[in-house]
């Protein structure tokens, strides 16, 4: 009885003792995975940074191929980031300040070369007359216009056409008559082509404008009387725009806006700078 | 010409792939020794200079970038060459390709640390540039090597 009872007690002993073992290692594997995950909350201080080994003008070569609003971004990875940044600041100001100073001088050359350059007097003819053209249309031949459910090709293309003219942000697309019509609604349509400046007409406008070239007058007119004058009057507005005035004239103003834009970087990074 | 580096590594390089080396190519020395270099990094710009060695030129990397793929930027065998290559190493591609005066390489690796930052946000270029691995006294001294032979003071030459 003795040594039955003997052997049960061994028998608990040891039990109890791979039970002891399990629990212990079942605290190890958390204390595992407890570690784990505070390494990954909260990564150790001898965890190395490319910030903080990589000297900063190997970094200035690499934002040569980001831009100004990637490199502000990069700015706020960290303190030593920020301190990259700050420190290619004064390069890259003294490099706008060059660039502006070049374009001053282009647009100085620029205004100097459309000085000696009058406005072709043939041109002005043609469109005195296109815009006398459009002035003998009315309201009414809008309205008729505007009417149509479904106008033909030809002259969906041509109000197309007369619209990006008129606003830059219109897209041009097959089937949106519907967008169309909503300008010809607008009360002043026909004074807005009137009073177009032609000067206005920027690079991509002009790109789109040169199909009006593959439209014959008589086409047009077969179709619709407002076709026919609008059609007319882009045909005038592409040719004195491809002038040399107005090319120089428009290179000048974008010349102006890259400096407006590249002052007021200049004057961001003086902040950042300070 | 032979290369030796940091840790007395012997690399031959033939003069065919030397000419990219502009800042060593013109010399007449037939060894040159780079305290700055281990013999990894300095493997993998020789092995970009042999891979160049048969054209005229590497051209130049156009801006804007047509898209954020390396291998639409580059050329095929720069683009392999360079995303064969660890990123925590590329830094240290850029100061040993800076020393040797190989400006493509540079440009390269400039290009491909560029396209790594662009489009993400400042968490995310936190995470890109912690290392994975923790950086040991020696190789702290090492980078330091690197940094101060960058600056040109501890080329050593032997005829």
């Amino acid at each position: 009885m003795l040594q039955t009872l003997q052997n049960e007690l061994t028998t608990l002993q040891t039990n109890s003792k791979q039970q002891d073992q399990r629990l212990e290692n079942l605290y190890m594997s958390f204390q595992e995975i407890y570690d784990l995950k505070k390494k990954l909350d909260n990564p150790s201080s001898t965890m190395h940074n490319m910030l903080n080994y990589v000297r900063p003008d190997i970094f200035h070569q690499i934002f040569i191929f980001l831009d100004t609003k990637q490199i502000f971004r990069f700015r706020l990875v960290s303190k030593k980031a920020n301190y990259v940044v700050k420190l290619m600041l004064p390069k890259q100001i003294f490099i706008f300040q060059q660039q502006i100073a070049d374009q001053q001088n282009e647009i100085q050359l620029k205004i100097q070369d459309i000085q000696g350059i009058g406005e072709d007097q043939s041109q002005q003819q043609v469109m005195k007359a296109a815009i006398d053209g459009v002035s003998r249309l009315t309201k009414n031949h809008i309205v008729e216009l505007k009417s149509l459910a479904r106008p033909p090709e030809l002259v969906e293309k041509i109000i197309n056409l007369v619209c990006m003219t008129l606003d830059p942000t219109f897209k041009i697309q097959k089937d949106n008559w519907k967008e169309c019509q909503k300008y010809l609604s607008r009360v002043n349509f026909l004074e807005l082509i009137a009073t177009l400046d032609i000067s206005s007409i920027n690079d991509k406008q002009l790109q789109q404008l040169e199909q009006v070239n593959s439209i014959q007058e008589q086409q047009a007119a077969a179709m619709s009387t407002v076709a026919k004058f609008i059609l007319i009057f882009l045909k005038a507005v592409f040719e004195i725009r491809q002038s040399k005035l107005y090319m120089t004239q428009n290179a000048i103003k974008q010349l102006e806006s890259k400096i407006m834009k590249e002052e007021q970087l200049i004057k961001k990074f003086e902040k950042i700078i300070k | 010409m032979q290369f030796i580096s940091q840790d007395d590594l012997t690399f031959n390089i033939n003069n065919k792939a030397l000419k990219y080396c502009t800042k060593v190519s013109n010399t007449n020395l037939e060894v040159i020794k780079f305290a700055g270099i281990n013999s990894n990094i300095l493997r993998k710009v020789i092995q970009y200079c042999e891979i160049h060695q048969d054209d005229v030129s590497i051209p130049q990397i156009s801006r804007p970038f047509k898209s954020n793929l390396i291998y639409d930027i580059v050329n095929f065998k720069d683009a392999n060459f360079i995303t064969s290559i660890d990123f925590q190493e590329i830094s240290q591609i850029i100061q040993a390709a800076e020393l040797l005066g190989i400006d493509t390489l540079v440009d390269l690796s400039c290009v491909y640390i560029a396209l790594k930052i662009r489009g993400k946000s400042s968490e995310k270029i936190k995470l890109l540039f912690k290392a994975n691995k923790p950086q040991t006294d020696e190789e702290d001294q090492r980078q330091r090597d690197i940094d101060d032979s960058a600056k040109g003071q501890r080329i050593q030459i032997f005829d």
